[in-house]
């Protein structure tokens, strides 16, 4: 019953780690190399898994998002640095997540600027207008409908012997580049700066006390399996038909689109429901982040909880966002790649300092008391970093070079 | 190369010598001992925490790998400016368990309001320099430019506002607002609520300011504006008014005055010796002055020659259908009734309300809710001038006579006074 009550900003963050960016990354990566991306994923869950449960540690234990340290322990100038990168960031994500939507959409043959207007109002209203609960449930309740990809798998005649075989052993890894920095992409649009800033916030959004750690930890890897979990679906979907018959995509949604012949209309349809879903989720969650990071660094109000009127620089900020991210995708020679490349390097950049700090706070026993990390969770935790910092860097030069 | 240039904003307001400094100005100077030997770096004030915050000691970030951090008392501080200048045989200190400091304990912390929300960080800290070794701390700094200062992009972002016609300037809260006992765990929590501190009034403030010292009073009043700081003043007591303009010098009592309305300047000046009392008039403006004058002319003439006892009040929680019962069985005969004052517990006349608007209220309602708040007032020594024109702007027939501690001691009615004026 405590799982349940603590059950909510693990799942969501990890799920919606899983946004635009990461279906077409999947998708993509899915449809060139097929099952063999699968042992990465496991990787992934680790890792995911790990940054994930410093942050909720973090913030459990002291109370104060990852926003408020960085702010008290660095100062002015480092906090005003990061923010503005994350607002450079996130409105690159909040962007590549509304082109996600607008594209999903399409395949439906809705209108694109009247669908891309009633989702920014509706996420405005879920977030200025809900509860941290309701918002919460409907998070999760959208989280699951991440489901729809198992669904699809089941019309995509996966070899499941394969796929499984795939996911515990690594089979024929290509050694080139362009598988290189493909695993690279993918760890960099699940593990982001938002979604370190987003859990911690999340969490003392939802204050929840320190008799409840292990609970949360527990959901935070749970959170983190269940993501990698529907990845497993979306990628073996693409490997089944996409990759089978050498079809190149590049996008999430030509993948949508290019199933179809394969695994049937439906099938393909559920994959589009599937990119608007993260897509909303996304959109909705980084200018959330966004938001909280601003509350935290400047130290005014802010949570899902507390009205317009208490909080009115949060939710300022959040709208801004939003309708920026909106006016940035109607401008008339706008290129999608170009800002997803930006984006991602920048974020690359952003990623190991954070996972830095976070190291720091953890192993702070002022802040921490016995909550620091043990040593191997040190271990593990800092080559990690590096291996982020590595693909940090591998994602900038790789976009740069044009390999993804 | 000096890395952070020193700006000092000089209060002219009072014509003393403070020198009002924000503590990212003087964070990283360089220090020396007066024969030039470099020490380091300015690190942090260590102050403890009294009615005015006063700066201890200083630590200083040194180069040198077995003394990274200098405790050093302020009293061998020699001068501040571009540098920090130490005297040539300083000693060390050492830090006391629980000494806060403003680096450590105050900057980029969260400032909560009372009841625990969330108001904003700790963006600087103003600082007023009293002599070489004298640091006191204002209040901090919690606008925008405090951040901007930082970055010493300041003068560039005014020179920029006011090229669109912006004034830009910084939101200090005072001292005073801050809990002291908090920042020793490491809050810093402010003593009301965070809407108060948005606009907050005049009164409020005041009825703070009384029960703290007279030098809170002196540095908060500082730290306003002119207009602001006019009606705080006017809010306190005249104990407080006439010691407060004798602090302030001579030219800001004189803003004052003029800012305030003119019967209270009158109570003011009549507190005054006549000497300071004509040099402070001969500074007014001329239709100001001569106001002033013919209102004091009146002073002496007694209010308490005509104040009257026959007048009727009644509790704040007392309910409509009561206080008719009240009038109905009060033991003497009132030859006059009008008015019904409503005292608090402690006796003091917070709200007024006519027989009207009793009889128009259900008979069940409150006082506190259909009175009028902060009646108009009258006191002791109010010339009789100012009592008529009272009566006469707000159209009353009568003004209660309060003490300084605002319990009331009888009224004037137009009535009696009338006559006074008719020859």
């Amino acid at each position: 019953m405590v799982f349940l009550a603590v059950m909510g900003p693990g799942l969501i963050s990890a799920i919606a780690d899983n946004d635009a960016g990461g279906v077409a990354t999947y998708s993509i990566l899915g449809a060139k190399y097929g099952y063999t991306i699968l042992f990465f994923l496991l990787i992934i869950t680790v890792l995911l898994a790990i940054t994930q449960e410093m942050g909720a540690r973090l913030t459990i234990v002291t109370g104060q998002g990852l926003g408020d340290l960085i702010r008290e322990e660095y100062g002015i100038k480092i906090s005003l640095l990061i923010f503005s990168l994350l607002v450079i960031t996130n409105t690159g994500t909040t962007v590549a997540n509304l082109a996600g939507l607008v594209a999903g959409y399409e395949i439906f043959g809705f209108p694109k600027l009247l669908t891309l207007f009633v989702t920014v109002v509706f996420i405005g209203l879920f977030i200025s207008k809900g509860n941290y609960k309701i918002n919460q449930r409907i998070l999760l309740f959208a989280g699951f409908l991440y489901a729809v990809y198992i669904i699809s798998a089941y019309f995509a005649r996966v070899d499941w012997d394969l796929a499984f075989a795939s996911l515990v052993t690594p089979r024929d890894v290509p050694l080139e580049t362009g598988f290189i920095f493909g695993v690279m992409a993918l760890l960099g649009t699940t593990v982001t700066p938002w979604g370190q800033f987003f859990i911690s916030s999340f969490i003392r959004d939802k204050r929840i006390t320190v008799d409840r750690l292990k609970y949360e930890k527990l959901e935070v890897f749970f959170g983190a399996f269940v993501t990698n979990f529907f990845s497993f679906f979306m990628i073996v979907v693409c490997a089944a038909t996409l990759f089978i018959h050498n079809i190149e995509i590049n996008s999430a949604a030509d993948a949508a689109l290019a199933i179809a012949p394969f695994a049937g209309a439906f099938a393909s349809h559920l994959f589009a429901i599937g990119l608007i879903i993260a897509s909303i989720m996304g959109a909705a969650i980084v200018p959330l982040t966004t938001a909280y990071v601003y509350a935290e660094f400047f130290g005014v109000e802010g949570g899902l909880d507390k009205s317009f009127t208490e909080s009115k620089q949060f939710h300022l900020v959040f709208f801004s966002q939003l309708i920026l991210a909106s006016l940035f995708l109607l401008l008339p020679n706008f290129s999608l790649f170009r800002i997803v490349l930006y984006t991602q390097a920048l974020n690359g950049a952003l990623l190991p300092v954070l996972i830095y700090y976070l190291i720091r706070f953890c192993n702070d026993t002022e802040r921490m008391g016995n909550h620091v990390n043990g040593k191997y969770y040190n271990y593990l935790s800092a080559s990690f970093a590096v291996v982020i910092l590595f693909a940090s860097v591998f994602v900038i030069i790789g976009g740069l070079l044009g390999k993804i | 190369m000096q890395k952070a240039v020193l700006r000092q904003v000089v209060i002219l307001w009072n014509g003393l010598n403070n020198l009002m400094i924000f503590f990212s100005e003087i964070k990283d100077i360089k220090v020396y001992t007066e024969d030039d030997v470099y020490v380091g770096r300015l690190h942090d004030l260590v102050f403890d925490f009294q009615d005015v915050p006063r700066i201890t000691k200083l630590i200083i970030k040194s180069d040198k790998l077995h003394y990274p951090r200098l405790h050093i008392p302020i009293k061998y501080v020699q001068s501040m400016n571009h540098q920090l200048v130490l005297v040539k045989n300083y000693e060390l200190d050492n830090l006391k368990v629980n000494e806060i400091s403003i680096w450590n304990n105050i900057v980029d912390k969260q400032i909560i309001d009372i009841k625990g929300r969330k108001v904003v960080r700790v963006n600087d800290v103003v600082l007023k320099q009293n002599g070489p070794n004298n640091l006191t701390i204002l209040g901090v700094d919690t606008s925008a430019l405090g951040i901007w200062r930082w970055f010493g992009i300041n003068p560039l972002l005014k020179k920029i506002a006011t090229f669109f016609g912006i004034r830009l300037s910084s939101t200090t809260l005072p001292w005073q607002y801050i809990q002291p006992l908090e920042l020793t765990q490491g809050r810093v929590k402010l003593n009301f609520e965070q809407e108060k501190l948005e606009r907050l009034h005049p009164e409020d403030l005041a009825d703070y300011l009384e029960v703290t010292s007279m030098d809170n009073i002196v540095s908060t009043i500082n730290l306003l504006d002119l207009d602001f700081s006019s009606q705080v003043i006017a809010e306190l007591n005249l104990n407080y008014q006439i010691q407060l303009f004798k602090r302030i010098g001579l030219d800001k009592s004189v803003a004052v005055l003029s800012r305030m309305d003119p019967d209270e300047a009158v109570d003011v000046l009549l507190g005054f010796r006549s000497k300071t009392r004509t040099n402070i008039l001969q500074k007014m403006a001329d239709h100001k002055r001569r106001e002033l004058e013919e209102l004091l002319s009146f002073a002496g003439s007694d209010v308490g020659e005509y104040i009257n006892s026959e007048y009727c009040t009644v509790d704040v929680d007392m309910l409509a259908n009561k206080v008719i019962e009240t009038i109905r069985t009060y033991p003497r005969k009132l030859s006059y009734l009008d008015y019904v004052y409503v005292i608090n517990k402690q006796g003091q006349m917070i709200g007024v309300f006519n027989l009207h608007e009793l009889l128009m209220q259900p008979l069940t309602t409150p006082v506190r809710k259909f009175m009028v708040e902060d009646p108009i007032n009258i006191h002791l020594n109010t010339p009789l001038k100012s009592v008529q024109r009272k009566l006469i702007k707000y159209k009353l027939s009568a003004l209660p006579v309060v003490d300084e501690y605002k319990k009331i001691i009888g009224i004037v009615t137009m009535d009696d006074i009338a006559p006074k004026f008719m020859h």
